[in-house]
């Protein structure tokens, strides 16, 4: 008759213990996993053109160059499209966009530079387009 | 006003513009021109003078102005590029099957044995006598100055169309742009995106220069299998293995920035981009087999 309450008090120190395991591990869940998704997701869709590297001295003669293009770490670019699966939409907008801002651009130099003025949106329309030969 | 005039020659479509009123006379003399060039620097026309040039070796050959000022072209390039491009690689490309006009090329050929040639030489093998204007192929050269001659064709173009007024050439994607635009304003020229041909990926805004593109994405085949394209590496003699889809310069010239598109293509995304850099004369914009898109710093004037 004396032993069964401290049966039960050992059930209870081990429920407490499961239960501060559970907590404790899904409090450090919370505070390490989250943020890194965050970043994760705030890295992805600023892609932003950014000039190639910075002038670097001349090449050595390059006949017969092993060409080792993977050993070293490209500069950052702007992925525009992939080319197994070309999504049209991001392809033809992101180009486009960005063009309507440089044709704003080149007007802007042309007025500025006294050039003859004139040419509007036309002068801004490609007359020709330039391609593999 | 801009009044156009199209054409087809030297197996692409062509495209002289010039920026004046009345329409001027010349314009549409322009296929003509192009008619007597081709006719000498073909290496298709078994009767041009380039085909009877590269049948004659070991002997003095004196040949026409045309032929003379395309060499000296050639020369140019050869030294600009460090020998990347060099107009004595026709073996190499017959070779890899490009062995008549682009447009009659069967896009698959198979069960081709496997070609067996010699190193390359460079131009400079070739024997040439300024005085007497004479050119002497050694044995086992042959020319073919494919693009070259497209750029000095469109140089040639824009330099007679010029008296006239502001004058553009377009020689199947070779570019020569004698100056700003009647009104003071530059030339909005676009590059053909290779993914999507009617769309363009960017828009470059020129004066008095030239503007090439070199690629992969047009003239390619494939043989035994494998595909193949018209821009051979002197140093494997066969079709470039590089990770760039086209390649496309500004330079102050559009011989120059021929020479070094295809220089750059041959070299790849990371030598390539060093080695335009290395030039500040020269412009790139870079689009890689998988989509991405570099640009040179000096490119940012022109966009």
């Amino acid at each position: 008759m004396a032993t069964k309450p401290a049966k039960r008090n050992w059930d209870d120190v081990q429920t407490a213990i499961a239960t501060a395991a559970i907590v404790t591990t899904l409090g450090m869940w919370n505070l390490f996993a989250t943020p890194a998704k965050a970043e994760e997701v705030e890295a992805v869709p600023t892609p932003e053109k950014v000039p190639a590297q910075p002038a670097l001295p001349p090449a050595e003669p390059p006949v017969g160059f092993p060409i080792d293009v993977g050993s070293a770490a490209l500069p950052k670019v702007k992925i525009m499209f992939t080319q197994i699966a070309p999504q049209t939409t991001t392809m033809v907008q992101q180009p486009q966009q960005e063009k309507k801002k440089r044709k704003k651009k080149n007007k802007d130099n042309n007025s500025n530079s006294g050039g003859g003025g004139g040419g509007g949106g036309e002068a801004a329309a490609p007359v020709t387009q330039t391609q593999s030969s | 006003m801009l009044h156009r005039h199209e054409f087809r020659a030297m197996g692409s479509e062509m495209l002289a513009l010039v920026d004046r009123d009345p329409t001027p006379a010349s314009l549409a003399k322009v296929p003509e021109w192009f008619e007597e060039w081709e006719q000498v620097l073909s290496r298709f026309r078994y009767d041009s003078e380039l085909t009877r040039l590269n049948q004659i070796h070991e002997r003095p050959v004196r040949v026409s102005k045309i032929l003379w000022d395309v060499l000296q072209a050639a020369r140019n390039a050869e030294r600009l590029t460090d020998g990347l491009v060099t107009p004595t690689l026709l073996d190499a490309i017959i070779e890899a099957g490009y062995d008549r006009p682009f447009d009659d090329l069967p896009h698959q050929t198979q069960y081709m044995a496997d070609p067996v040639l010699a190193a390359p030489q460079p131009l400079t093998a070739v024997t040439v006598n300024n005085s007497a204007r004479t050119i002497t192929l050694p044995s086992g050269v042959s020319l073919d100055f494919g693009g070259i001659a497209k750029g000095w064709a469109a140089h040639q173009a824009v330099k007679r169309l010029q008296v006239e007024g502001p004058a553009l050439v377009n020689a199947g994607g070779d570019i020569a742009i004698s100056g700003p635009r009647a009104d003071g304003s530059p030339w909005p020229i676009g590059i053909t995106n290779p993914f999507q041909r009617k769309e363009e990926l960017e828009a470059l805004f020129l004066n008095a220069c030239g503007v090439a593109t070199s690629g992969k994405d047009r003239r390619r085949w494939t043989r035994n299998g494998i595909l193949q394209h018209h821009i051979i590496d002197p140093a494997t003699n066969q079709p470039a293995d590089t990770d760039l889809l086209t390649v496309t310069v500004v330079a102050p010239d559009v011989m120059e920035a021929e020479a070094a598109a295809k220089a750059a293509f041959i070299l790849g995304s990371r030598v390539g981009l060093e080695w335009i850099e290395a030039r500040p004369r020269l412009a790139a914009v870079f689009i890689l087999d998988n989509g991405q898109v570099l640009h040179s710093h000096k490119m940012e004037e022109f966009l």
